[in-house]
């Protein structure tokens, strides 16, 4: 069983641990203290039975005020050991949620490395992202990043009608087992 | 006549500028405020040429050298302009700022002060320094400033809000709420702030937690919930907090209302909102609700306190006739009422839950069902996690049985059950018996885990998550080299997953493989320059900690106490970091999370990692201490020696160890210096020069061993008092300083909180064995030592102490290993027993008991081999037995 709830401070260096098993993107305490000080209702954790932290969101509204108000998803990762069950998804939903209640986001973007079949998966098909753009080298190591987003219905007054996607072809069948 | 000085601005004491100079001086703070340092120095430099010896210039001057980077050189300019103009409060506020940058707390606020002396309402030089006071936690400093602040500036409404955190953080609730309703009736109707949005939101939320912190007020804070209803956004949080303060009140209809509607707004996962929801079914008291608001994981109110067999059925029926049908998708709401099941109910249960999560394959299955099983003890549910009381419990043999069946199924006809209709794919079987490896993990049957996880890896090789575990238990069972060959297979199947990445190293660190460790983690973290440094500027405390221990046990106490040193940097960092969200949360009104930030990093010195790397240190530096090992050749053997003669030899020693580090520490400055020229003129970032500088750990060494300890634990009983290991760390630095008193009290803390502690049977031995050597007391400290020691040995005499631990220990043959190797050390010691019955106590049940690992056996052998003839055949008993308990186990002897 795992129990999602919305962090709290106590949850920051838990976090920061679980990043840094988990993904090559890493970030100071400062960085998830600036999170849960801005925007405290988006960031959630997921506790193993024990009450350690497997899996975490870690999100922010961006601040230009040229876009139309939308979220961010800065960082999310679940440790392997606590896979396929459901965690990345409901972590996502309830940060989601509450961009969209609290904050008013009309959307939520992320980015995710074009080689990352697992995450995309989780993000174009059970969380109903679309692709936005593509950023050449947005990863220190160079690789590219799909700029992806999501409108959420109550608030999506600026979602573009439906567009190509930017001329993609997504190869391959994203392996399910790694999800 | 005149005197000509007088007009001179170089005369200091506040003569002005001429007007030109004037009109300078302030392009000259302009171009500061918006960062053109390069402009602003031009400026200061055009001022100085006519009027060198301007203190507020100097100071201007200063400040702009040290924001580019230049300390050493602003710190000078700064000085120098002080003492040319010391009734300027700009060159003081500026000698402040500089303490600031420099993080010398106390001392920035004492120059604001003297700055505020001057000029008593400076709005800048005031809000500086109360940024100051609440990071030092001068509340009462901070409360008055921002008083102060508010009085000059009531139109802001940041310095309302200030002031009312200030009153909060006193403890003045109710001039906090003042503070609050005052600012609100200062706005206008249909104000912006009045309405709905995210500022007035966090504002209602932050005074209605400080009505519910108020003495029996949670009356007025559910009526405030409703009043402020409409304003806040935070749904989530207003639910909960009416739920909380309903069932506080006992009104359990809106309670459930509010619970209710936390469900329907998706939060079904989270275990405390149940734990709300079965408060309200069970009409508990309001003490038990505040008990389950604080407990973590899948732990409820139902695996809290046993429950009636009543109390279970109300339970299970709310759950299976409500809310498994309202939320069909909630997992929490399924899996809770199995912890409130038994018999064959359970059996079910857990059987159809291992079907489902079997052919889904999923790897943390063990560790739900691990969490199903509890212990009552005193009126309390705990968690077994001991081998020994696993496999007691009633329930395990449930599961095995249900698994077993399912495998001996899968393996004849590729379903859970011969009556089954679907045959299961075919990595079904491979998770049964991952799931059935994890089973004898839990017990300790390290063999038959292994034997099905090879199974598993030749149904298919490249199942990641079977190394892993496989990896775990060879550890376990003493393995190391197989487990990181083990792990080096898993990673090699997926080099893109960080997790394996990491297992690995963590792997190979616990192998003594230090330089293959990093190699590996490097693939990760080194493409930002130096490995090394992207983890310690990531704060990678982790890894850290295990190279530290890493090193030590290959004797390299130098890496070693460098490694632990990074991660108290780390918590240093975090502490420093907190200063820059003073003034933004003010802005940013998020009041709740800054308020929980405050008191997080009040024990922030409390935290795991930090206290790991606090312990680690001073167990080096007391090792250190009691042998020093420093240079290897030319140090004497101290314990051959009388106490007075170790004292001076350890002085010469140390005095020679000081003179060689300073030479390398020369040395080493130089090279630094003609590096920073060769290369790139850019400032090096704090973490280069952490790694960089003495990377060996050289200077660590040769700091005062008992010092260090000293301070460490000193923190560590502040700031992690209810860890019995801080006051263990506390007694072993304190009876080596001869602190009698201090000894003492550790003793008393740590039999608080687990007087079965095998350190501390060790420590109070220790402390009565050396109590005829302590020497000369006062008469007062004498007196409390004679009449507060005896209660540590239940007012016996050392010995039939001693005799009775041992007595009481064989009789409870599930005693621990460390607790009965402890004993079994102080019978022989103090000659309260023989060696014979000191290797009983080990021998006899020892390998049956609980605590039983590789590393206590491994303990309990070399303290039967220093027992000396008499035990020689003890320890070859201990040896089989050991052996037999882990065959997979290279060597033991």
């Amino acid at each position: 069983m795992v129990n999602i709830r919305q962090a709290t401070v106590n949850d920051l260096l838990e976090m920061q641990t679980t990043n840094l098993l988990c993904l090559p993107e890493n970030y100071q305490m400062k960085y998830y203290f600036y999170h849960i000080l801005s925007w405290p209702q988006l960031l959630w954790v997921a506790e193993d039975d024990f009450g350690k932290v497997v899996g975490y969101v870690l999100a922010k509204m961006e601040e230009d005020e040229s876009q139309p108000k939308h979220g961010h998803i800065t960082s999310l990762s679940v440790i392997r050991t606590h896979r396929k069950r459901g965690i990345a998804t409901a972590l996502m939903r309830r940060s989601q949620r509450e961009m969209e209640d609290v904050f008013g986001a009309e959307y939520v973007s992320l980015h995710v490395r074009k080689s990352n079949k697992a995450a995309f998966h989780l993000y174009s098909v059970t969380l109903a992202y679309e692709v936005n753009d593509v950023e050449k080298g947005y990863y220190a190591d160079g690789e590219d990043a799909y700029d992806m987003r999501c409108y959420f219905e109550s608030n999506a007054k600026s979602r573009p009608p439906a567009k190509e996607m930017a001329g993609l072809s997504i190869e391959g069948k994203p392996n399910a087992n790694k999800a | 006549m005149a005197p000509v000085l007088d007009n001179n601005p170089q005369a200091g004491a506040g003569r002005p500028l001429p007007k030109k100079e004037q009109d300078m001086f302030r392009t000259l703070q302009k171009h500061f405020d918006t960062k053109q340092y390069k402009k602003a120095l031009k400026q200061a430099d055009a001022i100085l040429k006519k009027f060198p010896k301007h203190g507020e210039t100097l100071a201007m001057k200063g400040l702009t050298l040290s924001s580019t980077g230049k300390g050493g050189e602003a710190q000078a300019c700064v000085k120098e302009g002080l003492m040319n103009d010391m009734n300027s409060h700009m060159c003081w506020h500026v000698f402040g700022l500089l303490h600031r940058n420099e993080r010398n707390y106390n001392e920035a606020i004492k120059a604001y002060k003297r700055a505020l002396r001057i000029d008593n309402s400076n709005l800048n030089i005031l809000r500086d320094l109360s940024m100051l006071q609440i990071q030092m936690r001068d509340l009462i400093g901070f409360e008055e400033t921002r008083a102060t602040i508010l009085q000059l500036r009531p139109s802001l409404k940041i310095h309302w809000m200030a002031l009312a955190l200030a009153k909060h953080q006193t403890g003045e609730l109710t001039g906090a709420i003042e503070v609050i309703d005052t600012y609100l009736r200062t706005l206008n109707e249909g104000s912006e702030e009045l309405g709905r949005c995210i500022e007035s939101s966090e504002l209602a939320m932050y005074k209605n937690r400080i009505l519910a912190e108020m003495p029996n007020n949670y009356d007025e804070a559910l009526h405030h919930l409703d009043v402020c209803e409409e304003t806040v956004v935070d749904r989530g949080a207003w639910l909960f907090s009416k739920a909380e303060y309903s069932i506080k009140l006992r009104d359990f209809a809106r309670g459930r209302e509010a619970v209710m509607a936390m469900f329907d707004r998706g939060m079904t996962e989270d275990y405390r909102i149940h734990s709300m929801y079965m408060c309200i079914l069970l009409d508990v008291d309001a003490d038990l609700c505040d008990k389950v608001l604080g407990l973590r994981g899948s732990q409820t109110l139902a695996s809290m306190v046993p429950l009636t067999g009543n109390q279970k059925k109300v339970l299970r029926e709310a759950y299976e006739l409500d809310l498994q049908v309202r939320y069909p998708d909630s997992y929490a709401a399924k899996q809770i009422p199995i912890t409130f099941l038994d018999g064959e109910a359970f059996r079910f249960a857990v059987d159809q839950l291992c079907r489902k999560h079997l052919s889904q394959g999923v790897p943390s299955l063990c560790h739900e069902l691990h969490s199903f099983l509890w212990i009552e003890r005193d009126d309390s549910l705990l968690r077994p996690n001991d081998p020994v009381d696993l496999r007691l419990h009633s329930l395990y043999k449930v599961y095995t049985d249900v698994v077993d069946g399912f495998i001996s199924s899968l393996a004849a006809s590729s379903k859970f059950a011969e009556s089954d209709a679907d045959e299961e794919p075919q990595t079904t079987i491979l998770w049964a018996w991952y799931l059935r490896a994890g089973l004898h993990e839990l017990v300790a049957e390290y063999v038959d885990a292994v034997i099905l996880l090879n199974k598993c890896i030749e149904h298919t090789p490249d199942a990641v998550d079977v190394y892993l575990l496989k990896a775990r238990i060879l550890y376990k069972s003493g393995d190391c080299s197989g487990a990181v060959e083990c792990i080096e297979k898993g990673r090699e199947l997926d080099k893109q997953d960080r997790y394996m990445n990491n297992e690995t190293t963590r792997y190979m660190l616990l192998a003594g493989m230090e330089e293959e460790a990093m190699k590996i983690i490097s693939l990760f973290a080194k493409h930002e320059g130096n490995s090394e440094q992207n983890l310690f500027e990531m704060q990678c405390s982790w890894y850290e900690l295990e190279m530290a221990a890493c090193c030590f046990k290959k004797q390299d106490m130098g890496r070693s106490l460098k490694k632990y040193a990074a991660v108290l940097k780390h918590f240093e960092d975090i502490r420093d970091d907190q200063f820059d969200f003073h003034g933004y949360c003010l802005k940013k009104v998020t009041f709740r999370s800054y308020v929980d930030m405050l008191r997080f990093e009040d024990s922030l010195f409390g935290q795991e990692y930090y206290v790991k790397a606090a312990l680690g240190t001073i167990h080096i530096y007391l090792v250190l201490y009691d042998r020093p090992i420093i240079s290897e050749s030319d140090e004497p053997d101290y314990s051959l020696m009388t106490s007075a003669e170790r004292k001076k030899a350890k002085a010469i020693a140390r005095k020679k160890k000081k003179a060689s580090v300073k030479v390398e520490a020369d040395v080493h400055e130089i090279s630094e210096a003609n590096g920073n020229h060769a290369k790139a003129p850019s400032a090096k970032t704090e973490a280069t020069s952490f790694i960089e500088i003495d990377p060996l750990g050289k200077d660590l060494l040769a700091k005062d061993p008992l010092l260090e300890a000293s301070k460490l634990s000193a923190v560590l009983v502040y700031s992690a008092p209810r860890n019995i290991d801080s006051w263990i760390a506390r007694y072993d630095v304190a009876i080596r300083r001869k602190k009698v008193m201090m000894s003492l009290q550790s003793l008393y803390k740590a039999r608080s909180i687990d007087p079965a502690n095998a350190a501390l049977f060790t420590r109070t031995v220790d402390f009565f064995v050396k109590r005829p050597f302590f020497g000369n007391l006062s008469d007062q400290s004498q007196a409390f030592v004679d009449e507060a020691a005896p209660t540590l040995l239940n007012d016996k005499d050392l010995v039939v102490f001693i005799q009775e631990a041992a007595k009481a220990a064989s009789t409870d043959e599930l005693t621990a290993l460390p607790l009965r190797v402890a004993i079994a050390k102080a019978l022989v010691e103090t000659k309260a027993g023989s060696v014979v019955d000191a290797c009983a106590l080990i021998v006899d049940c020892g390998i049956k008991s609980r605590g039983v690992s590789v590393d206590t056996c491994s303990e309990a052998l070399s303290v039967l081999k220093s027992l000396g003839s008499g035990a020689e055949q003890a320890t070859k008993m201990w040896i089989a037995a050991v052996k037999a308990q882990f065959p997979l186990l290279p060597t033991f002897e």
